[in-house]
Protein backbone atom coordinates (compact mmCIF):
# COMPACT_ATOMS: atom_id res chain seq x y z
CA UNK A 1 0.00 0.00 0.00
CA UNK A 2 1.37 3.41 -0.82
CA UNK A 3 2.30 5.63 2.13
CA UNK A 4 0.08 8.64 2.23
CA UNK A 5 2.28 12.18 2.07
CA UNK A 6 1.46 14.55 4.45
CA UNK A 7 3.81 16.61 4.27
CA UNK A 8 4.69 19.13 1.02
CA UNK A 9 7.94 17.66 -0.12
CA UNK A 10 8.90 21.27 -1.38
CA UNK A 11 8.34 23.53 1.56
CA UNK A 12 7.64 20.91 4.49
CA UNK A 13 4.16 22.55 4.61
CA UNK A 14 1.18 20.12 5.78
CA UNK A 15 -0.23 19.03 2.55
CA UNK A 16 -4.29 19.15 2.61
CA UNK A 17 -6.82 17.17 0.01
CA UNK A 18 -7.97 19.14 -3.03
CA UNK A 19 -9.15 16.45 -4.91
CA UNK A 20 -11.58 12.70 -3.88
CA UNK A 21 -12.87 10.49 -6.49
CA UNK A 22 -15.14 7.94 -6.57
CA UNK A 23 -13.43 4.40 -7.01
CA UNK A 24 -16.59 3.14 -8.48
CA UNK A 25 -17.77 5.38 -11.16
CA UNK A 26 -14.26 7.77 -11.45
CA UNK A 27 -16.81 10.81 -9.91
CA UNK A 28 -14.46 13.33 -8.41
CA UNK A 29 -15.20 16.41 -5.63
CA UNK A 30 -12.73 18.93 -5.65
CA UNK A 31 -12.49 21.51 -2.70
CA UNK A 32 -9.84 22.78 0.15
CA UNK A 33 -10.57 19.80 2.97
CA UNK A 34 -7.95 19.58 5.70
CA UNK A 35 -6.51 16.16 6.32
CA UNK A 36 -8.13 14.87 9.70
CA UNK A 37 -5.69 14.15 12.72
CA UNK A 38 -5.25 10.47 12.59
CA UNK A 39 -4.19 10.92 8.99
CA UNK A 40 -1.33 13.15 9.90
CA UNK A 41 0.11 10.61 12.11
CA UNK A 42 3.41 8.42 10.86
CA UNK A 43 2.76 4.45 10.11
CA UNK A 44 4.30 3.36 13.56
CA UNK A 45 2.06 6.04 15.44
CA UNK A 46 -1.14 4.89 13.19
CA UNK A 47 -0.76 1.31 14.19
CA UNK A 48 -0.09 2.00 17.45
CA UNK A 49 -3.17 4.00 17.86
CA UNK A 50 -4.79 1.43 16.28
CA UNK A 51 -3.64 -1.57 18.22
CA UNK A 52 -4.72 0.76 21.49
CA UNK A 53 -8.45 1.12 20.03
CA UNK A 54 -8.74 -2.82 19.22
CA UNK A 55 -7.37 -3.48 22.98
CA UNK A 56 -10.23 -1.40 24.53
CA UNK A 57 -7.68 1.14 25.65
CA UNK A 58 -5.74 -1.21 28.04
CA UNK A 59 -2.18 -0.15 28.69
CA UNK A 60 -1.66 -4.03 30.26
CA UNK A 61 -2.75 -5.73 27.06
CA UNK A 62 -0.87 -3.04 24.68
CA UNK A 63 2.22 -3.72 26.99
CA UNK A 64 2.25 -7.30 26.46
CA UNK A 65 0.98 -7.23 22.57
CA UNK A 66 3.99 -4.78 21.97
CA UNK A 67 6.31 -7.05 24.36
CA UNK A 68 7.19 -3.83 25.88
CA UNK A 69 7.09 -2.55 29.79
CA UNK A 70 4.07 -0.58 30.89
CA UNK A 71 5.67 2.83 31.53
CA UNK A 72 7.17 2.41 28.18
CA UNK A 73 3.90 1.90 26.33
CA UNK A 74 2.42 4.72 28.78
CA UNK A 75 4.91 7.07 27.41
CA UNK A 76 4.49 6.22 23.93
CA UNK A 77 0.85 6.86 24.43
CA UNK A 78 1.60 9.97 26.02
CA UNK A 79 3.92 11.27 22.98
CA UNK A 80 0.79 10.17 20.71
CA UNK A 81 -1.71 12.44 22.60
CA UNK A 82 0.52 15.38 22.25
CA UNK A 83 0.98 14.91 18.58
CA UNK A 84 -2.91 14.51 18.40
CA UNK A 85 -2.68 17.79 20.36
CA UNK A 86 -0.22 19.63 18.42
CA UNK A 87 -2.12 19.07 15.10
CA UNK A 88 -5.52 19.75 16.56
CA UNK A 89 -3.63 22.89 17.98
CA UNK A 90 -2.51 23.51 14.00
CA UNK A 91 -5.61 22.86 12.58
CA UNK A 92 -7.92 24.76 15.23
CA UNK A 93 -5.34 27.89 13.84
CA UNK A 94 -6.11 27.56 10.52
CA UNK B 1 11.79 -10.39 15.20
CA UNK B 2 14.21 -10.09 17.39
CA UNK B 3 18.02 -12.07 17.88
CA UNK B 4 19.31 -13.57 20.86
CA UNK B 5 22.08 -11.16 20.65
CA UNK B 6 19.64 -8.21 20.25
CA UNK B 7 17.71 -9.84 23.24
CA UNK B 8 20.35 -9.71 25.81
CA UNK B 9 21.70 -6.26 25.10
CA UNK B 10 18.11 -5.81 25.85
CA UNK B 11 17.80 -7.70 28.84
CA UNK B 12 21.43 -6.52 30.00
CA UNK B 13 21.27 -2.03 29.15
CA UNK B 14 17.66 -1.86 29.06
CA UNK B 15 15.55 -4.23 31.14
CA UNK B 16 12.69 -1.13 32.39
CA UNK B 17 11.75 -1.59 28.53
CA UNK B 18 10.59 -4.54 28.59
CA UNK B 19 10.26 -5.99 32.46
CA UNK B 20 7.57 -4.38 34.73
CA UNK B 21 5.49 -4.40 37.78
CA UNK B 22 5.98 -7.45 40.34
CA UNK B 23 8.22 -9.44 37.57
CA UNK B 24 10.34 -6.65 38.30
CA UNK B 25 9.98 -6.81 42.08
CA UNK B 26 10.70 -10.26 42.05
CA UNK B 27 13.76 -9.97 39.87
CA UNK B 28 14.80 -6.75 41.19
CA UNK B 29 14.89 -8.29 44.96
CA UNK B 30 16.36 -11.60 43.54
CA UNK B 31 19.12 -9.60 42.55
CA UNK B 32 20.10 -7.48 45.67
CA UNK B 33 19.75 -10.50 47.65
CA UNK B 34 22.07 -12.41 44.90
CA UNK B 35 24.39 -8.98 45.32
CA UNK B 36 24.06 -9.32 49.54
CA UNK B 37 25.04 -12.62 49.82
CA UNK B 38 27.93 -12.49 46.95
CA UNK B 39 29.44 -9.06 48.94
CA UNK B 40 29.56 -11.39 51.91
CA UNK B 41 31.33 -14.12 50.19
CA UNK B 42 33.76 -11.86 48.78
CA UNK B 43 34.61 -9.85 51.75
CA UNK B 44 32.64 -6.45 50.91
CA UNK B 45 30.39 -4.25 51.91
CA UNK B 46 28.02 -1.87 50.29
CA UNK B 47 28.65 0.79 53.05
CA UNK B 48 27.01 3.48 50.79
CA UNK B 49 24.52 4.17 47.92
CA UNK B 50 27.46 4.43 46.02
CA UNK B 51 29.88 2.13 47.74
CA UNK B 52 31.73 -0.84 47.76
CA UNK B 53 34.33 -1.62 50.03
CA UNK B 54 36.34 -4.80 50.61
CA UNK B 55 36.43 -5.29 54.61
CA UNK B 56 37.93 -7.54 56.89
CA UNK B 57 35.66 -9.05 58.93
CA UNK B 58 31.78 -8.28 57.65
CA UNK B 59 29.23 -10.72 59.07
CA UNK B 60 25.97 -11.28 57.21
CA UNK B 61 23.71 -9.23 59.23
CA UNK B 62 26.15 -6.12 58.30
CA UNK B 63 26.16 -7.08 54.43
CA UNK B 64 22.44 -7.18 54.18
CA UNK B 65 21.62 -4.58 56.48
CA UNK B 66 23.91 -1.96 54.53
CA UNK B 67 22.13 -3.51 51.32
CA UNK B 68 18.45 -2.96 53.20
CA UNK B 69 19.53 0.88 53.49
CA UNK B 70 21.12 1.42 50.36
CA UNK B 71 17.32 0.17 48.78
CA UNK B 72 15.40 1.90 51.35
CA UNK B 73 17.04 5.22 50.74
CA UNK B 74 16.95 4.44 46.76
CA UNK B 75 12.87 3.67 47.04
CA UNK B 76 12.09 6.80 49.69
CA UNK B 77 14.56 9.26 47.75
CA UNK B 78 14.14 8.67 43.94
CA UNK B 79 10.43 7.19 44.52
CA UNK B 80 8.80 9.80 46.67
CA UNK B 81 10.46 12.77 44.19
CA UNK B 82 8.88 10.70 40.72
CA UNK B 83 5.68 10.23 42.75
CA UNK B 84 5.38 13.16 43.66
CA UNK B 85 6.44 14.97 40.35
CA UNK B 86 4.31 13.06 37.95
CA UNK B 87 0.97 12.85 40.34
CA UNK B 88 -0.04 9.06 40.11
CA UNK B 89 1.20 8.36 36.88
CA UNK B 90 2.83 5.55 37.47
CA UNK B 91 1.99 2.54 39.21
CA UNK B 92 3.20 1.40 42.40
CA UNK B 93 5.03 -1.97 41.16
CA UNK B 94 6.61 -0.09 38.17
CA UNK B 95 8.23 2.49 40.62
CA UNK B 96 9.47 -0.14 43.21
CA UNK B 97 10.30 -2.73 40.07
CA UNK B 98 12.03 -0.53 37.92
CA UNK B 99 14.02 1.21 40.26
CA UNK B 100 15.35 -2.35 41.90
CA UNK B 101 16.19 -3.41 38.35
CA UNK B 102 18.03 -0.22 37.61
CA UNK B 103 20.52 -1.09 41.28
CA UNK B 104 21.28 -4.85 39.15
CA UNK B 105 24.21 -3.75 37.99
CA UNK B 106 25.90 -3.73 41.62
CA UNK B 107 25.61 -7.73 41.43
CA UNK B 108 29.13 -7.29 39.66
CA UNK B 109 30.81 -5.65 41.87
CA UNK B 110 31.79 -8.40 44.56
CA UNK B 111 33.05 -10.55 41.96
CA UNK B 112 35.91 -8.44 40.46
CA UNK B 113 37.88 -9.85 43.96
CA UNK B 114 37.64 -13.48 42.97
CA UNK B 115 41.10 -15.27 44.50
CA UNK B 116 40.48 -12.38 47.69
CA UNK B 117 43.39 -10.53 45.23
CA UNK B 118 42.14 -6.79 46.22
CA UNK B 119 42.11 -7.39 49.77
CA UNK B 120 44.96 -9.27 50.32
CA UNK B 121 46.93 -5.84 47.70
CA UNK B 122 44.86 -3.34 49.34
CA UNK B 123 46.34 -3.34 52.72
CA UNK B 124 50.27 -3.08 51.21
CA UNK B 125 49.27 -0.28 48.72
CA UNK B 126 48.20 1.69 51.86
CA UNK B 127 51.08 1.00 54.23
CA UNK B 128 52.41 3.67 56.03
CA UNK B 129 56.07 2.79 54.86
CA UNK B 130 56.02 2.51 50.97
CA UNK B 131 59.07 -0.11 50.95
CA UNK B 132 60.26 -1.22 47.23
CA UNK B 133 59.05 -5.21 47.82
CA UNK B 134 55.86 -3.81 48.92
CA UNK B 135 55.00 -2.28 45.31
CA UNK B 136 52.61 -4.25 43.31
CA UNK B 137 54.00 -6.08 40.94
CA UNK B 138 53.94 -5.17 36.53
CA UNK B 139 51.01 -7.98 36.84
CA UNK B 140 49.69 -6.93 39.80
CA UNK B 141 50.00 -3.30 38.24
CA UNK B 142 48.06 -4.27 35.36
CA UNK B 143 45.25 -6.65 36.98
CA UNK B 144 44.39 -3.63 39.25
CA UNK B 145 44.21 -1.06 36.64
CA UNK B 146 42.34 -3.51 34.62
CA UNK B 147 39.72 -4.37 37.54
CA UNK B 148 39.87 -0.51 38.59
CA UNK B 149 38.71 0.45 35.15
CA UNK B 150 36.21 -2.74 35.26
CA UNK B 151 34.99 -1.14 38.68
CA UNK B 152 34.51 2.15 37.31
CA UNK B 153 32.52 0.92 34.36
CA UNK B 154 30.10 -1.04 36.51
CA UNK B 155 29.39 2.17 38.84
CA UNK B 156 28.78 4.11 34.78
CA UNK B 157 26.55 1.02 33.70
CA UNK B 158 24.59 1.44 37.38
CA UNK B 159 24.23 5.16 37.02
CA UNK B 160 23.05 5.21 33.76
CA UNK B 161 20.48 2.79 34.06
CA UNK B 162 18.75 4.57 37.07
CA UNK B 163 19.05 7.49 34.81
CA UNK B 164 16.95 6.13 32.34
CA UNK B 165 14.54 4.72 34.34
CA UNK B 166 14.30 8.03 36.44
CA UNK B 167 13.76 9.62 32.74
CA UNK B 168 10.97 6.80 31.86
CA UNK B 169 9.07 7.23 35.16
CA UNK B 170 9.04 10.97 34.75
CA UNK B 171 8.66 10.88 31.05
CA UNK B 172 10.19 14.48 30.82
CA UNK B 173 13.23 16.21 29.38
CA UNK B 174 15.22 18.81 30.38
CA UNK B 175 18.32 20.79 32.10
CA UNK B 176 16.50 20.75 35.03
CA UNK B 177 15.60 17.36 35.55
CA UNK B 178 18.99 16.02 35.41
CA UNK B 179 20.93 18.51 37.51
CA UNK B 180 17.72 17.15 40.23
CA UNK B 181 18.41 13.32 39.06
CA UNK B 182 22.42 14.36 40.18
CA UNK B 183 21.07 16.20 43.85
CA UNK B 184 19.08 12.80 44.22
CA UNK B 185 21.83 10.83 43.58
CA UNK B 186 24.25 12.84 46.34
CA UNK B 187 21.06 13.23 48.97
CA UNK B 188 20.42 9.09 48.76
CA UNK B 189 24.31 8.82 49.31
CA UNK B 190 24.22 11.08 52.01
CA UNK B 191 21.40 9.46 53.63
CA UNK B 192 22.87 6.23 53.12
CA UNK B 193 26.44 6.76 54.42
CA UNK B 194 25.07 8.37 57.47
CA UNK B 195 22.49 5.57 58.35
CA UNK B 196 24.66 2.98 57.70
CA UNK B 197 27.66 4.73 60.00
CA UNK B 198 24.39 5.29 63.17
CA UNK B 199 23.01 1.87 62.56
CA UNK B 200 25.32 -0.56 61.40
CA UNK B 201 29.27 0.41 61.60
Amino acid sequence: MKKLPVVCPSCEAQLQVKTLCCASCATTVEGDFKLPVLARLNPEELNFALAFIKSSGSLKEMSALLNLSYPTVRNMLDDLIQQLQKFEDENGKK
Amino acid sequence: MKTAKNKLITYLFYPYQSVDGWKAISWGLGIQLLATLLAYFMSGRFDGFLDYHLVDNATLYQTAFDQLINVSTMLLVFGATIALISRGRNRGSDLIGLLLIARAPVVVLPLLNIGDFFRQLTPRLLADEMALSKLPSPAESFILLLFSLLALSIFVWWLVMLFQVYRLLLHKTGFGYTLLFLGLVVLAEYISKSLILLLNV
